[in-house]
């Protein structure tokens, strides 16, 4: 019997059956939906969190406070206590402590109400060095950034973060006005360009001052900002690794700790990178694996329904066997059989799969990757499964003595 | 037109016209074997209980010849039926088919020996209530690798040899009991076996429609088939060239006359 045949008369026992053949394939169906939804939220979010971490720059170190080498893992106060001072910022600039450090751009920031007229904007108010510009990879799109000499005198200068202008200023330019922080009144000098989408932490809603600014004429007191990292820039990509320890040595020695007590982390793009993709990665194992038993439901619904479809065709089987069917062509038959209702549920759930990566992203502001691997694969697997459910209800059809299978009413 | 049916056998085909019954110049020669069992006996166990269908069945039936097979309900005749098509396995004894013994046989050599020398016609008729008649009358071809155009041709031609030209299109449901059993009898010689099997193959079937069948197995005959008919209606016997009779699992030598060997 050649495999057309086979096929037609596997085709032919599923449309027989049209009900129970979609109810078996929605098994099928939903699970491969769910799994290609779920590894497509976890790669979209990874792809996400890649791009914002590249986009950091490759030679890119950041110094934060708190220790990251507790014995219970914990990160113990990482980001609470304040322990990285202008000291250690300064230190490291200097070339002969950190030859390999090209540029250091410590951020204080604090949360402030901004005032330009009569509008009002709370927003983050970060100060920096010049330096923060290129080790950010950022430009400006108006106006300038500030500058050394303005660093050091603590100049009342602001540059705008695109949508802060906007809220602050609409549609005129910002560059030249005024806007009141606390006790301080800042000349808008530039306007940053946009960093593009980013919906963790608005990049883009900011005023950047010199560092100096934000520590002697806004706020004071306990208000006063606290430095939360310090960005720094290895001379090369190359020398990353040295800058590193660099950075790390002078810091140990200006804390007066050792590397088990250290009060700060340093952390490179690669090594958030691996934070960030595995963390994502065990998310999506663990939901795939969801998805992945709802798909062991399906399979257990088809061998059930073969199984059924075995005792019901038991005479059509004696029959057969009867007219010249071999065992082995009694087995195809309905490892075919499953295994199309297996690739049919398959590539349904596939398309609902796609349906649904292309409005999801709407609803939950998510993206949804679907790689043609991955729909591949869910459908390879899909047949894989339809198959591996009809083994042994084929095998017990292609067992059946002929007689028995005749006689039987 | 009736030299088709006669593919089987060319030595009878060469002397003899179709359509004149080719039994008196058979009955002058030997009979070729094409069955033989000897001492075959068959035990169903039930549970407990074990029941001898056949007991000592010893029985030749020659290359050409027309036999029926009689007996009470319960004698064994489905029994022997079963064993003589390859479907059930003897307990003890040996069944020879056309010179070889086929209890050695594995599952799908069987099933190869039943697709190509014998065709069956049951009393339930048996036709998949899914398939148009000539799908249903294809079926043996496509179990033998024959390709989709001659299977339809040959289907068409089988089922014209039966009178259901005009009805290869319709499905078991929309044909009548008789005309079924025709589609079976086109199903049964598609292959062109040298055996053809029949059990009770009127028994559901009213006497025109039972005469339409026994008149395509005489048909058969004389084109040189060989026919082996189980029923327990004498007039349905009375066709055959010859009647074995069945009791209690055991062929009754006297009313069988010297035919059993
Ligand atoms: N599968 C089986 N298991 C147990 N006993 C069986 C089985 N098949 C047949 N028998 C028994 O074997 C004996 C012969 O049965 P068989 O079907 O050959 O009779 P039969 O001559 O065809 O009868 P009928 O004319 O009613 O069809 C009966 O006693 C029957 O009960
Ligand atoms: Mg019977």
């Amino acid at each position: 019997m050649s495999w057309k045949d086979t096929l037609r008369t596997a085709l032919a026992a599923i449309g027989s059956h049209r009900l129970r053949s979609i109810l078996t394939m929605l098994g099928i169906l939903i699970g491969i939906a769910a799994v290609i939804l779920t590894v497509g939220l976890g790669q979209g979010a990874q792809a996400q969190v890649r791009d914002q971490i590249s986009k950091l720059g490759s030679n890119l170190l950041i110094v934060s406070p708190g220790s990251a080498t507790s014995s219970t893992g914990i990160r113990g106060g990482r980001g609470s206590a304040s322990t990285l001072t202008a000291r250690d910022a300064s230190a490291l600039a200097t070339h002969s402590v950190a030859p390999d450090v090209a540029k250091v751009a410590p951020v204080a920031s604090s949360s402030q109400s901004l005032t330009a007229g009569t509008t009002n904007w709370t927003t983050t108010i970060a100060g920096t060095t010049p330096d923060w510009l290129s080790v950010r990879a950022r430009t400006v799109s108006e106006g300038r950034f500030f500058t050394a000499p303005e660093l050091t005198n603590a100049a009342q200068v602001t540059v705008l973060g695109p949508d802060t202008a906007a809220e602050l200023f609409g549609g005129r330019s910002p560059i030249g006005q005024t806007v009141t922080a606390g006790n301080a009144t800042l000349t808008v000098i530039g306007v940053l360009t946009s960093a593009g989408s980013s919906t963790a932490t608005n990049d883009d809603d900011q005023a950047i001052v010199p560092m100096t600014t934000a520590a002697t004429r806004i706020g004071s007191g306990t208000t006063r900002a606290a430095i939360s990292t310090i960005y720094l820039e290895a001379t090369t990509q190359d020398t990353l690794t040295a800058a590193y320890q660099e950075a790390n040595a002078a810091l140990l020695s200006l804390h007066g700790v050792t590397a088990a007590t250290a009060d700060f982390t340093i952390a490179s793009q690669q090594s958030l990178l691996d934070t960030a993709t595995s963390t994502d990665r065990t998310l999506t194992i663990l939901l795939g694996g969801v998805a992945a038993l709802s798909l062991l439901v399906g399979g257990i619904g088809v061998m059930n329904i073969m199984l059924v479809s075995v005792t019901e065709r038991i005479r059509e089987i004696g029959l057969r066997k009867a007219l010249g069917a071999t065992p082995a062509v009694i087995r195809h038959q309905f490892l075919t059989e499953a295994g199309l209702l297996g690739f049919t549920g398959g590539l349904l759930g596939l398309g609902l799969g796609l349906a649904g990566a292309a409005t999801l992203p709407g609803v939950l502001n998510q993206p949804v990757t679907v790689s043609p691997l991955a729909a591949a694969a869910a459908v390879t697997v899909a047949l894989a499964i339809g198959i591996g459910a009809g083994v042994y209800p084929a095998s017990r059809a292609a067992r059946l003595a002929p007689i028995d299978a005749l006689r039987s009413e | 037109m009736t030299a088709w049916f006669g593919a089987a056998e060319p030595a009878e085909d060469a002397g003899v016209p179709a359509d004149v019954p080719a039994y008196e110049d058979a009955a002058e020669l030997p009979p070729v074997p094409i069955l033989r069992l000897r001492d075959v006996r068959k035990t169903y166990i039930s549970g407990q209980l074990e029941v001898e269908a056949l007991r000592g069945v010893s029985l030749a039936v020659g290359a050409g010849e027309y036999a029926a097979i009689m007996g009470p309900s319960g004698s064994g005749k489905s029994t022997l039926m079963h064993i003589l098509g390859c479907l059930d396995v003897v307990t003890s004894g040996t069944y020879e088919l056309a010179g070889t013994d086929v209890s050695g046989m594995t599952e799908t050599d069987l099933a190869q020996v039943r697709n190509r020398q014998i065709g069956f016609v049951f009393q339930q008729f048996n036709l998949l209530p899914s398939l148009p008649a000539w799908r249903n009358v294809e079926l043996p071809l496509a179990y033998a690798g024959v390709s989709p155009a001659e299977r339809r041709d040959r289907a068409m031609s089988s089922l014209e040899r039966v009178g259901l030209a005009d009805r290869v299109e319709h499905r078991p449901g929309e044909l009548s009991g008789g005309q079924q059993q025709r589609v079976a009898v086109a199903r049964a010689l598609v292959t062109d076996p040298s055996l053809i099997l029949a059990d009770e193959p009127t028994g559901n079937l009213d006497s025109r429609s039972s005469e339409d069948v026994l008149g395509l197995f005489e048909e058969l005959h004389a084109a040189g088939r060989t026919i082996v008919l189980i029923t327990h209606e004498a007039e349905v016997a009375a066709r055959a060239r010859r009647t074995l009779h069945i009791r209690d699992g055991q062929l009754d030598l006297a009313l069988s006359g010297a035919g059993a060997w």
